[in-house]
């Protein structure tokens, strides 16, 4: 027993011992980083102290580590392409990606976020962009408010961010709107009864039932079934036999994506036939084994690589040239556009002050890879939406619809 | 309520109750063995699944039926439910009836964990198990995945009724919990006893996960605590260390989510510990339980 625990006792200390020397090295690491964005900084304060100098200084912010660290790893690709792309044209404004050209890291987490917030801010930057979730750019854009700081979130969906303050922008839509386009595509369809089944515990589902159903109201169609359930239920059988009995031959399931290949496996053991669908939380769920029941689903998306617009080809076309296609997501999309806004917000104001940027970007209309934007009074972006379904148990893309329900383009 | 849909709620419930009960039984037959509630249980089932989710792929390259890796996911999930007793409940069992309990707890947070650094946080979607066809009469759609789970699940419980009744490890299992001195003396192993008990009721615990992954097709590193708690609650309703208890129990905790989520989705669950109470409030040891006194 006592051999046991002096084993024991070793090998802990040695795990610790070797926790402390990665931590001095990876610390060492952080240090050399952060020596070129000061002296860039430097250069910067030297060449111009408050003279135009035509350069857009920007702070970027996204989820490089953790679960997510694919999304920053899409952000920094596009972040650098789209730079290369600007500063190599022959565009009036220029782009300098403070922090020494790195995205400051959020780990999808709020205190993280402060944290990569103040790095980016001690470099002095004239425009800040990001994050990619809600609740990691909240407490930025409360901050960012009380600093008079622009801020242009990329995947922050949900409304209360640009509430925030009059520099808080987004190019992506709000969780409510993805509920009413859901609406017009049902009447586009021609349908005229459908049921819905939300997670009551959760707001984001909450937010795109209550648009949904608002929406079919207002266009006439018959909301047959509401049903809730939970986000950690993995039983749906009741829920689905009553949206059957009911007789909707539409069924929207606003909720995330660990629970949809249940979900959509009860309903059609259930005998639903007619279309699922879902928000852009359903992107990335798990169709393995499911293929057949996935026929005839659909979810709202952002963005998708296969849109036949020019700009989305171009994008794609480059990105996967440059770095393959593992991180090219909707999330390097948004950072891409986020860009080539700034340069149209500092041409329509006439500088690169924070100042001049904000008085550009309100009421800007744009078109990007995320489709046609138009920002309104509260920053937040009025634009197509994409409509993605399932073939072979792969997603693929099926049309995409300007805010009015009208069709842009389409698969066919 | 349209007759179809009473029907439909009725076959869901059976469904959906029949797993709970194979889960129960596995937690009945340990707690009447050794009083104890192993709160890992429901962990042991998502040891199960995630053999399964491995395994399944390998059972259908080699030719042979999906439902086979059953066998591999038996002795993973009765492997780890030895070795979980020996190294975690083994040492505190003569610390207290609070002690093992908590350790349980322990144990269960400490295998979801381990699941979760081992197998990720993403869930992951099981193969189909059995081909079953589903019958459709008229609007109603009835599985034969039911079925068999029903079959499968009274199977187990009289072949566990059998065997503590009339085999000589049985008749072993029956005294441990009545007198551990008593039991000692007379010849019987009781640390050998208590091992073989756990083996048997994880074994079960790889039986009601194929019958889960075949209706519920997806594991997670924390599927175990909701499911542990529902078989929990099983167990206690119809008697916790009756064995027929647990089948009862878990084919009625089943029928009532399924009819309160037909009109009530929201309350299911307020519905389903509610009965708990009642039933403990009106009668304490269960609706098969029986009603014996402690003993002095």
């Amino acid at each position: 027993m006592r051999k046991v625990r002096m084993v024991v006792s070793v090998l802990l200390t040695v795990i610790l011992l070797t926790g402390m020397v990665s931590g001095c090295s990876s610390s060492a690491q952080t240090a050399a980083g952060s020596a070129a964005p000061a002296e860039s900084g430097a250069a910067a304060a030297a060449a111009a102290p408050g003279a135009e100098d035509k350069v857009i200084r920007v702070g970027v912010i996204c989820a490089m580590t953790g679960g997510s660290a694919i999304y920053g790893e899409g952000a920094q690709n596009a972040v650098d392409m789209a730079v290369e792309e600007i500063n190599a044209s022959d565009s009036e404004y220029k782009i300098e990606i403070v922090n020494g050209g790195k995205i400051a890291d959020d780990a999808k987490d709020a205190k993280q976020a402060m944290n990569a917030y103040n790095k980016v801010m001690a470099d002095g930057p004239e425009a800040l962009v990001g994050s990619f979730f809600s609740s990691v750019t909240l407490p930025m854009a409360e901050q960012a408010a009380k600093d008079g700081m622009l801020l242009l979130t990329t995947g922050a969906t949900n409304s209360a961010v640009t509430l925030k303050g009059d520099t808080i922008f987004r190019n992506c839509f709000i969780d409510p709107y993805q509920g009413k386009m859901a609406a017009l595509f049902v009447k586009g369809k021609g349908l005229t009864k459908v049921a819905v089944i939300y997670a009551k515990d959760d707001d984001y589902s909450n937010g795109l039932k209550d648009a949904f159903i608002e929406n079919c109201e207002a266009n006439g169609i018959e909301v047959a079934y509401v049903g809730e359930c939970m986000t950690t239920d993995t039983d749906f059988s009741s829920q689905t036999a009553q949206a059957v009995a009911s007789g909707a031959e539409f069924l929207y399931y606003p909720c995330f994506l660990d629970t949809v290949p249940l979900f959509v496996g009860s309903a059609r053991n259930a005998g639903f036939t007619g279309i699922i669908m879902g928000g852009d939380g359903w992107d990335g769920s798990d169709t393995t084994g499911l293929a057949d029941k996935f026929e005839g689903c659909y979810f709202t998306n952002h963005y998708s690589s296969e849109d036949t617009a020019p700009t989305v080809v171009n994008f794609v076309e480059k990105f996967t040239a440059k770095y393959g296609t593992e991180s090219l997501n909707a999330c390097a999309a948004l950072y891409y556009d986020a860009m080539y806004m700034l340069v149209e917000a500092a041409k329509n104001g006439g500088g690169t002050d924070t100042a001049s940027l904000v008085a550009g970007m309100k009421g800007m209309s744009f078109t990007g890879v995320g489709g046609d934007i138009t920002l309104d009074s509260n920053g937040d972006a009025i634009k197509s939406i994409v409509f993605n379904t399932y073939v072979d148990g792969k997603v693929k893309w099926s049309e995409t619809l300007d805010s009015e329900g009208n069709l842009v383009s389409s698969a066919k | 309520m349209a007759a179809s849909l009473f029907v439909q709620g009725l076959i869901n419930g059976l469904n959906q109750g029949a797993i709970y009960a194979l889960i129960a039984l596995g937690y009945t037959m340990v707690y009447g063995i050794i009083r104890m509630i192993n709160f890992a249980h429901g962990d042991f089932i998502m040891i199960g699944a995630y053999t399964l989710f491995y395994t399944i792929p390998l059972m259908v390259n080699a030719g042979m039926p999906a439902w086979m890796a059953v066998i591999i996911a038996i002795v993973v999930c009765a492997l780890v439910g030895v070795l979980v007793e020996i190294l975690a409940y083994k040492p505190v069992r003569k610390a207290g009836s609070m002690s093992a309990l908590i350790t349980a707890l322990a144990m269960s947070i400490f295998l979801e964990n381990l699941a979760m650094v081992l197998f990720g946080a993403k869930p992951h979607n099981v193969q189909a198990i059995f081909q079953l066809p589903t019958v459709r009469v008229g609007s109603v759609s009835l599985p034969l995945n039911v079925l068999l789970t029903i079959a499968i699940g009274l199977l187990i419980m009289l072949g566990m009724q059998f065997f503590v009744k009339k085999t000589n490890l049985g008749k072993a299992m029956r005294a441990v919990p009545q007198d551990k001195d008593a039991s000692t003396l007379v010849g019987i192993n009781v640390d050998r006893i208590i091992t073989l008990t756990f083996a048997i009721g994880s074994g079960l615990a790889a039986v009601a996960a194929l019958m889960y992954c075949s209706t519920y097709p997806r594991v997670t590193n924390d599927m175990g605590s909701m499911m542990g708690m529902k078989a929990f609650i099983a167990a206690v309703l119809g008697g916790i260390g009756v064995i027929p208890g647990a089948m009862l129990g878990g084919i009625l905790v089943g029928l009532i989510e399924i009819f309160v989520k037909l009109f009530a989705p929201g309350w299911y669950e307020a519905v389903t510990y509610g009965t708990l109470i009642v039933i403990l409030l009106v009668k304490p040891s269960g609706i098969l339980g029986k009603n014996l006194g402690e003993k002095v």
